[in-house]
């Protein structure tokens, strides 16, 4: 054990400190208090929300081109709805009918853009009719909700003879229907559209249908309640067995009244199939009542698209709390189990609940929201706070004992010996988590600044605080302090450590980590930027939304739309036959690549309108010749549209249109590939009169955010090393200290990355913070076991002992924090959201390696390479025969 | 689960182990004190 006195003298102004915090300690606990109360007060004023803009790179030219034509030609945030029948086609009344009022359902959704709305239920979808005296007009494929069969059967032709519409807008076995929506990103609310989703355009039309046609609002007067009116009663269905007729209005399911149809749909839905219900109906001014048996649904509605997925993340971000009750009560009965004492399980949770006041209340006051991805990191740096206390808490107890039962000693002396390893290691990972700031995306730069501050805020709890807490506290009983050196746990420390220190064990360990940094280098080649799987990462495999992408992708081939857009340099550019040849080329060239599905573009259009044009002869499906029958053949089928309707192929002047590429799939590596077949042709066909300009849509901000990932994940990573060693250099003043330090994380940053591999993980924009975090993680415990020896050192000036000392003593302390952080961040696996599971594990495992390699490799490197840094301090001291005595029983 | 739900759990559960460690240290001082009275007797 440490001995106080020489410690003392080198350690003055920090030993004065610790003082003179204790002689005023009741203006700076005053002090601390209000402005921690004003922090509070703003923390819980914080909301979570995800802006889309925040997620990108601005400053890249996809991204840039994105923001340009995202309000015309579509943006990244697309939601896809598939209405797929179980038996038969969609061709027939009730199915057209819901369809084409799930598509006026969805035009309502808040934030959709109603010009970028492709469904055969929508005005903007229309095919070309040749009118009596051989004229050509466009119009909708259903103007209204069709009422006979003969309806069902023209619309069913219509859509067989539309090129544009015929195996993309409905599937070619004629069983699904697939509604397309864009969304205005300013107005992005990913938890109101996941609502009204649900309430409004789901539920009525699947779980919650009867049979009958109900009223909704009134387009015109949306404020104001629609009761449930039925408009029409479709054969064989249960609303027809009931004998419901039209203009009934129904008024309570089960005696509970239903306002309107998403009210009547809720109930309905909230019934097994089967089960026979009794509905109150009101019929020509009398009240009724009608026993109605509902049905299993006759068609399923999948969705899927970025609103959406973000959708489930923000209904699954609840689980943060049960998380974060779970993790408090568990860190609670171990700290009570490790310390004996109930202070020792309350101390580390004020640090915590300070530093976490100055982090939320500051990401209020910057005007940040948390994102549900990233509650992770929270949880993250809580349990840093936690582990610096615990530190501090055993060194307390350590110190009592030490000073011979005198608090106000033990409180100045622990402060004052855990001063600069502490310091360190915030000021490490503050500094290092800065580092994210080199990515240009601002999401990124504000969480580097939250962090950071939140980081140093651990300071204000620990360091300027913590002396007065413990003053504060009633001192613990002897009893309670010796026993935290007794028992199982301090035995085993005991034990592992002097194997450890053994000739064997110090070759097993040094061969044991060669080989598992050797494993992980060869194995983090196969670690990809960008998401592994066509699948959402961010949720589970089997999870709702990953069942319905799946579902869409099969049945239509790719929903993920890569816009290119195709920029003239003047006004009717886009009637020029070699730019729309060039244009057509383009998509016959990457429709070739296996992750594409189909593509779209103006000259569909335009080879479909000169085929109508000549009588449906097929031969005639190609681009005319001249600039004057292009232009000819685009007044066909716009002259009869709104413009704003075809402003979403072209603009307006036909300066500008778009390609666009519906993907299969988002994986980083198809999009990397993909964006490089773009460039190739791009290049290898210039345009005289338009230049193509990549891009926009899912893809193309996907390839934009992957592209700045690359560009900068390995200097982000040098750096993050970088920072840790500047600081280390300072610390221990010697250039060798940082290796030293350095080894276990860089150990374990491998491992992670390997694991991140194997695992399927990829490097994006939402794990990149994280892994970031993590890199300066795991410092402290090397800063606490080095420190120690240091201290040991100049004590008996033995270095076999003093690391045995430090690491019975600290490497103890630093064992139960280890266990502490890896199980709070560990609990995480449990959460609905993939994302945060997956990560939450990592990042246990992350922390566990760095500290297994911190007890472990780091004291064995300096036990064999014996640094100057360290044995200069033995250096200065004269061996006491009793020191000496104990070494060679070690050695 | 809600935020205020987990507040509460979180605190009721602090003041649980506190009240129940100081009970038990309680308990081990007097039965201490007794006995060393009762060895003080003899």
């Amino acid at each position: 054990m440490s001995s106080g006195s020489t410690s003392e003298q080198d350690k003055r102004a920090l030993y004065w400190l610790g003082e003179r915090l204790i002689d005023y300690r009741h203006p700076v606990s005053i002090l601390v208090v209000i402005v921690t109360a004003l922090f509070a007060y703003w923390s819980f004023q914080l909301q979570l929300a995800t802006s889309f803009g925040d997620l990108l790179p601005q400053s890249h030219p996809f991204v840039q081109i994105h923001n340009k034509y995202a309000s015309t030609f579509g943006g990244a945030n697309n939601i896809q709805l598939m209405v797929e029948v179980k038996e038969g086609s969609i061709f027939t009344v009730p199915t057209l009918a819901r369809i084409y009022k799930i598509t006026e359902e969805m035009d309502r959704v808040y934030g959709v853009n109603h010009l970028q709305i492709d469904s055969i239920g929508h005005r903007s979808t229309r095919y070309l009719r040749v009118q009596s005296g051989g004229t050509l007009r466009s119009e909708p494929v259903m103007l209204g909700v069709p009422k006979t069969a003969e309806d069902a059967a023209q619309i069913r032709r219509i859509v067989h003879n539309t090129e544009s519409i015929y195996g993309i807008l409905v599937s070619l076995d004629d069983r699904a229907a697939l509604v397309r929506a864009g969304f205005i990103e300013g107005r992005l609310d990913y938890r109101r559209v996941f609502t009204e989703m649900n309430t409004n355009v789901i539920t009525p039309f699947s779980t919650g249908w009867i049979g009958a046609l109900i009223r909704g609002r009134d387009p015109l007067k949306p404020e104001q309640q629609a009761p449930a009116v039925v408009d029409a009663v479709y054969r064989g269905t249960p609303a027809a067995a009931a004998g419901l007729q039209v203009n009934d209005t129904i008024v309570s399911v089960n005696g509970r009244p239903v306002a309107d149809r998403p009210e009547l749909a809720a109930a309905v839905a909230s019934y097994r199939p089967g089960t026979t219900l009794t509905l109150g109906i009101k019929r020509g001014g009398n009240a009724q009542e009608v026993k109605l048996t509902t049905a299993p649904p006759d068609l399923t509605i999948y969705v899927a698209g970025e609103p959406r997925l973000y959708g489930y993340v923000y209904s699954y971000a609840n689980d943060v709390f049960w998380i974060l009750t779970v993790t408090y009560c568990l860190e609670w009965i171990l700290r009570w189990m490790y310390f004996h004492d109930w202070r020792g399980a309350l101390r580390p949770t004020l640090t915590g609940v300070i530093a976490a006041f100055w982090g939320l209340g500051f990401v209020h006051l910057i005007g940040f929201a948390l994102d549900p991805l990233i509650l992770v990191m929270p949880f993250l740096i809580t349990a840093r706070a936690v582990s610096h206390a615990i530190q501090m808490h055993d060194r307390y107890y350590e110190e009592y004992e030490r000073h011979d039962w005198n608090q106000r000693k033990a409180i100045v002396a622990a402060f004052a010996e855990l001063f600069v390893p502490t310091l360190s290691g915030i000021l490490t990972d503050a500094f290092g988590v800065l580092v994210i700031m080199l990515v240009p995306v601002v999401m990124l730069r504000k969480l580097a600044i939250v962090a950071s501050w939140w980081i140093l805020a651990i300071t204000i709890a620990e360091l300027l605080l913590n002396p007065i807490v413990y003053y504060y506290l009633r001192a613990p009983d002897p009893e309670v302090v010796l026993a935290r050196d007794r028992g199982w746990y301090r035995r085993t420390i005991d034990r592992f450590t002097d194997w450890n220190l053994s000739r064997l064990g110090k070759v097993t360990t040094l061969v044991f980590w060669l080989g598992v940094f050797g494993v992980g280098l060869f194995l983090m080649r196969g670690l990809i930027v960008g998401d592994p799987t066509s699948a959402s990462p961010l949720v589970w495999q089997d999870s709702p939304y990953n069942v319905s992408h799946a579902h869409i992708q099969d049945k239509f081939g790719g929903v993920e739309p890569l816009i290119v857009v195709a920029e003239g340099k003047d006004r009717d550019a886009m009637k020029d036959p070699g730019v729309l040849r060039t244009m057509e080329k383009f998509q016959r060239y990457l429709e070739r690549d296996r992750d594409v599905g189909y593509s779209f573009s103006l000259v569909d259009i335009l080879r479909a309108v000169n085929v109508v044009s000549h009588e449906f002869e097929p031969k005639w499906g190609v681009i005319p010749n001249t600039a004057r029958d292009v232009a000819q053949t685009f007044f066909l089928i716009f002259s009869s549209a709104p413009p704003a309707e075809t402003a979403k192929y072209v603009t307006p002047d036909y300066a500008t249109a778009h390609v666009t590429f519906y993907c299969r799939n988002h994986k980083g590596e198809n999009i990397a590939r993909i964006i490089k077949r773009c460039e190739e042709f791009i290049a290898a066909h210039p345009m005289e009169k338009a230049t193509f300009k990549l891009a926009g849509g899912l893809i193309g901000v996907l390839a934009a955010a992957n592209e700045e990932l690359v560009r900068n994940d390995l200097l982000m990573n040098l750096l993050g090393f970088g920072t840790i060693y500047v600081i280390v250099l300072f610390t221990y003043r010697s250039w060798a200290a940082g290796f030293y330090l350095l080894a276990p994380l860089i150990i374990s940053n491998v491992l992670i990355n390997a694991m991140m591999a194997v695992w399927g993980i990829g490097v994006n924009i939402n794990t990149l913070p994280l892994v970031t975090v993590g890199v300066g993680f795991g410092i402290d415990y090397g800063l606490y076991i080095v420190s120690r020896i240091i201290e040991e050192i100049r004590v008996n000036g033995d270095l076999d002992l003093s690391i045995r000392e430090a690491l019975v003593t600290s490497g103890k302390a630093v064992s139960f924090t280890a266990v502490c952080m890896v199980m709070s961040t560990a609990l995480w696996c449990y959460s609905n959201i993939r994302f945060d599971a997956v990560m939450g594990g990592l990042l246990a495992i992350w922390m566990f390696v760095s500290f297994v390699a911190s007890e472990t490799l780091m004291p064995v490197m300096i036990a064999y390479f014996r640094p100057r840094f360290i044995m200069r301090h033995a250096a200065r001291v004269r061996p006491q025969p009793a020191a000496a005595a104990s070494a060679a029983a070690v050695s | 689960m809600t935020l205020w739900q987990s507040v509460a759990i979180v605190v009721l559960f602090s003041i649980g182990v506190i009240v129940a460690d100081e009970v038990m240290h309680a308990r081990r001082r007097r039965r201490r004190e007794r006995e060393q009275a009762a060895r003080e007797g003899h």
